[in-house]
């Protein structure tokens, strides 16, 4: 009751705000993890794509690009980002054209899909994890307000048996519970940080990637 | 499709490093940042030692008979100075006495004999009764007739007898005392002696209690040790020990307004 320290705290807590503190930090946890990954893949995309841009817009032939894509060094990874979207419209382009026998129009409209497809596809992982960090940053608080409230709860019912009541009763119990908000706090602020600016980074790098697919339906109608 | 996609594979372990780094610095910022009480509060209940506890009414009976008959020999003077005794009615049943003598000493003799017999014969089962329930109505009238018989040495004698063997009521007075005791020695232990002399002050203070201990009021003084200083050094000890230490719930009526004399040089 004395030893007010933070071990003690977490320790003497009852059950159901220490299964709320577990809870809390392991969304915590989770939700960090997250957000390295999605710096590093966020950071990684944007990498590439500014790679790729320069390279495509460097000129040189479409062809060659592309068989260096399939075969360079991407090849390991697999083609990611704004490369997978040229290489699924160009290589639908370039099958479509060896056929031949089909109008130019019907052409342009088979590879814009491919492009789309592949757009999709990478949208969907850019778009990862990021409903996982909205949960944590709007539901951690509550859970931990929920720890709090059960904590304070807990010590004002023992401080009914109590003759005469002091704050000395009730204080250990209060601060026990509120550690459960603290960690629902700490849970809770990186990941909505995390999730608006991951939001707006995804954003921008649809754009490029839409942008960029116009453009390249362009290129295609001039050469079809 | 597990908790992470394929493609995030190669930076996972290194996120879930730095995310396990991340909740270290935060752990050791709140230890070592914020000032955890770890120290024990200075306890704000003060404890008394004392060497004999005063005995609580419900002791098994066997115990309580045997220490109370051997006092004969003891009671003797008990009764000649008997001041100890007259106390425990309280004033209220002190009142009641006066009054009365003239009824009791008109049937005197028919009276005493009988309730002597009475009493001899009924003794053990009184005593019985008294261990088993509280009946201060049946003893109270007990210390009056030791005050009406005073006179009378034998009357006296057999009458503390009496009071000895019915035992509840001298263990309650033995209880009173214990804890007026107490509170005297609390009291007394806050007394600056500097101011009391050398000689022997034996101030009188009358206080009335609240249950929580706390005095109501102010102590007034009912007779002065003669040293207005001396009389002071007792008056503000007595609001610096409160609270003072109280009797349990039952006895505390008889605590409600109390006469203590302080002996601040024993």
């Amino acid at each position: 009751m004395d030893d007010l320290s933070l071990l003690t705290l977490l320790s003497e807590a009852s059950l159901p705000v220490q299964v709320v503190m577990a809870i809390l930090v392991l969304a915590s946890m989770v939700s960090w993890w997250y957000i390295f990954l999605k710096v590093f893949m966020l950071r990684n995309a944007e990498r590439e794509a500014d790679e790729f841009e320069n390279t495509f817009w460097a000129g040189g032939d479409l062809g060659k690009l592309h068989e260096n894509l399939t075969a360079g060094r991407l090849s390991k990874k697999g083609i990611q980002g704004m490369a997978s979207i040229f290489e699924g419209g160009f290589k639908e382009y370039a099958k479509l054209r060896r056929q031949g026998g089909i109008e130019s129009a019907d052409l342009m409209e088979s590879a814009r899909r491919a492009m789309r497809a592949a757009y999709n596809r990478e949208m969907d992982e850019l778009d990862a994890h990021l409903p996982f960090l909205a949960s944590v940053g709007s539901v951690s608080p509550y859970i931990g307000l929920f720890g709090t409230v059960w904590g304070i709860m807990n010590a004002f019912r023992g401080l009914a048996n109590v003759a005469q009541a002091t704050l000395a009763h009730v204080a250990p119990g209060i601060a026990e519970a509120l550690i459960a908000t603290a960690i629902g706090l700490f849970a809770a602020i990186p990941a909505v940080i995390a999730y608006n600016r991951f939001a707006s980074n995804v954003d921008r790098l649809a754009i490029r990637y839409e942008s960029f697919m116009e453009e390249f339906t362009n290129i295609l109608q001039r050469k079809a | 499709m597990g908790m992470i996609r394929s493609r995030e594979n190669p930076i996972a372990l290194q996120s879930g490093v730095l995310a396990l780094l991340v909740h270290g610095v935060f752990f050791l910022m709140m230890v070592v940042s914020f000032s955890w009480k770890s120290v024990t509060p200075p306890v704000v209940a003060e404890v008394e030692l004392w060497d004999s506890l005063p005995q609580p009414k419900a002791i098994t009976p066997p115990p309580e008979i045997k220490p109370e008959p051997p006092p004969p020999p003891e009671i003797k003077p008990e009764v000649k100075p008997e001041p100890k005794p007259e106390p425990l009615p309280e004033p209220k049943a002190e009142i009641q006495v006066k009054p009365k003598p003239p009824e009791v000493k008109k049937p005197d003799p028919q009276l005493k004999k009988k309730e002597e017999e009475k009493k001899r014969k009924e003794d053990l089962e009184k005593l019985k009764k008294a261990m088993l329930e509280d009946a201060p109505p049946e003893h109270e009238p007990m210390p009056q007739q030791t005050k009406v018989e005073a006179p009378n040495p034998a009357e006296a004698k057999r009458a503390a007898d009496l009071l000895a063997a019915a035992g509840q009521p001298s263990a309650n007075a033995d209880e009173i005392n214990k804890y007026k005791a107490r509170i005297i020695a609390a009291i007394q232990r806050r007394v600056n002696k500097q101011l009391c002399g050398t000689g022997k002050p034996e101030p009188v203070f009358a206080i009335s209690l609240m249950p929580t201990g706390d005095v109501n009021g102010t102590p007034r003084l009912v007779k002065s040790s003669n040293m207005a200083a001396c009389d002071q050094a007792v008056e503000s000890a007595i609001l610096a020990a409160q609270p003072l230490p109280m009797p349990p719930q039952e006895l505390f009526s008889q605590f409600r307004d109390l006469n203590l004399k302080f002996k601040p040089n024993e």
